[in-house]
């Protein structure tokens, strides 16, 4: 800094310290700007409620509404059934669970709004693409079904696939949602049939599990 | 906004009313921020070239009686436009766009008369912001002083020995300021752009 600034500085800061009513203005518009940031503060207090509630809420909404993209949900579930196909469970037949999204009306109860029978045909998004791809068949071939097929509710499904040896399979059908219905460990031989009874209309997917590697992904539309 | 209401929001600035300069940052603000952030600025950039821009308004206003042919928003969009486009040009930014608000003050507001130095400004407000930061003590002797109360006065009322103490501690004070302005990277900048 040369001389000349020096001096232009002393001389502005003593016209602006001179400058009361300057100073004056100043200090009222720091109070100004301080009473706006005070005023923003419980407005943005209020917006991180809100904002919290709505989280809790859609929150709230998916756990009582389970919905096609819970995937993490879905990849544990393989985990689970592949560790489950691991133990030696021979005399378990077809289990169909009942799950809390899937509405399955006792006497008396109402049927299923049409918005529900809607929502059961949408596709489960991760597993869509898998259908029809076989992910590690080299050894293993399934005959039948089709990978995508369309039937009545009570209708059944036979699975036939060649026996190469292969090792206990683990079978599994899942809603559209992602919930486990069917899920039948530990089989042997080379076919077993698939009964739909009790099921509702929509969207299912069927997979063929060998250990941990999944070997084929099907689908079954299940409509009236 | 009509008339009256504007004539009223001057007279608020000229009389330091916090409810007018309320009302503009409330009103106005939101504008100069669209400007700036459309031409190379930040948040900050626009609150502090809105505080110009009131100190500017303020200083128009007191110094001789404003006669407006525009709105006072349009005028007061045209001195932040003004500024903004001197302390671009004067940092080597870019050059200001081009924007369908350019007022009809424009032309009034470039009057030499007007022109107010956008560095004048941005000097006062880096002043303003180390004053504040003085021991209290030092920010009262020199407002005593710039109301040209007498050195005697200044140290029976802040409790000093005498006057030769508080010449001492005025020259002391103005020191510690012109220093800790020297070192602020603000300033540093602003002399090195010039």
């Amino acid at each position: 800094m040369n001389n000349k600034e020096e001096i232009e500085l002393d001389k502005d800061l003593t016209e602006f310290l001179q400058d009361r009513k300057l100073l004056e203005f100043l200090q009222v518009l720091d109070h100004v700007k301080e009473k706006k940031s005070q005023d923003f503060g419980p407005s943005c207090l209020l917006m991180a409620a809100l904002l919290l509630l709505l989280v809790a809420l859609t929150g709230y909404w998916i756990f009582q509404n389970p919905i096609q993209g819970r995937y993490p949900l879905i990849i544990n579930g393989i985990t689970e059934l592949s560790d489950a196909c691991s133990r030696d469970l021979k005399n378990i037949d077809i289990v169909i669970h009942n799950s809390p999204g899937f509405f399955i009306p006792s006497p008396g109860e109402n049927p299923p709004s049409e918005k529900t029978t809607v929502n059961n045909f949408r596709p489960l998004t991760y597993l869509e693409g898998m259908v029809g791809v076989a992910v590690r068949s080299d050894h293993f071939c399934l005959l039948s079904p089709e990978f995508s097929v369309a039937l009545t509710p009570g209708d059944s499904l036979q699975f036939t696939w060649k026996e190469p040896g292969t090792s206990s399979l683990c079978f599994t059908v899942l809603n559209n949602r992602g919930e486990m219905m069917v899920s039948r460990e530990n089989i042997t031989g080379a076919s077993f049939t698939l009964i739909t009874n009790s099921w509702k209309e929509g969207v299912y997917y069927w997979k063929i599990i060998e250990k941990d590697m999944l070997l084929n992904v099907g689908k079954i539309t299940l409509r009236k | 906004m009509n008339p009256i209401s504007e004539a009223k929001l001057i007279d608020g600035v000229i009389k330091k009313r916090r409810a007018a300069i309320h009302f503009m940052y409330k009103d106005y603000f939101p504008l100069i921020l669209a400007l700036v952030q459309k031409n190379s600025g930040t948040r900050q950039d626009a609150e502090d070239l809105f505080q110009d821009g009131l100190v500017a308004l303020y200083l128009r206003c007191r110094d001789k009686e404003l006669v407006l042919h525009c709105s006072l928003r349009s005028y007061f969009y045209s001195i932040c436009r003004n500024l903004w486009l001197q302390r671009l040009e004067r940092k080597c930014r870019f050059i200001l766009q081009p924007d369908l608000l350019v007022n009809e003050c424009e032309e009034t507001y470039h009057s030499k008369t007007d022109l107010i130095q956008e560095k004048k400004l941005e000097r006062y407000r880096l002043f303003w912001r180390h004053f504040k930061q003085l021991p209290d003590d030092c920010q009262k002797v020199f407002q005593m002083y710039f109301d040209k109360i007498p050195f005697k006065t200044i140290a029976k009322n802040l409790g000093m020995q005498d006057a030769d103490y508080v010449k001492v501690r005025k020259y002391l004070c103005k020191k510690l300021l012109i220093k800790r302005i020297k070192k602020d990277p603000e300033y540093l900048n602003c002399i090195n752009h010039e």
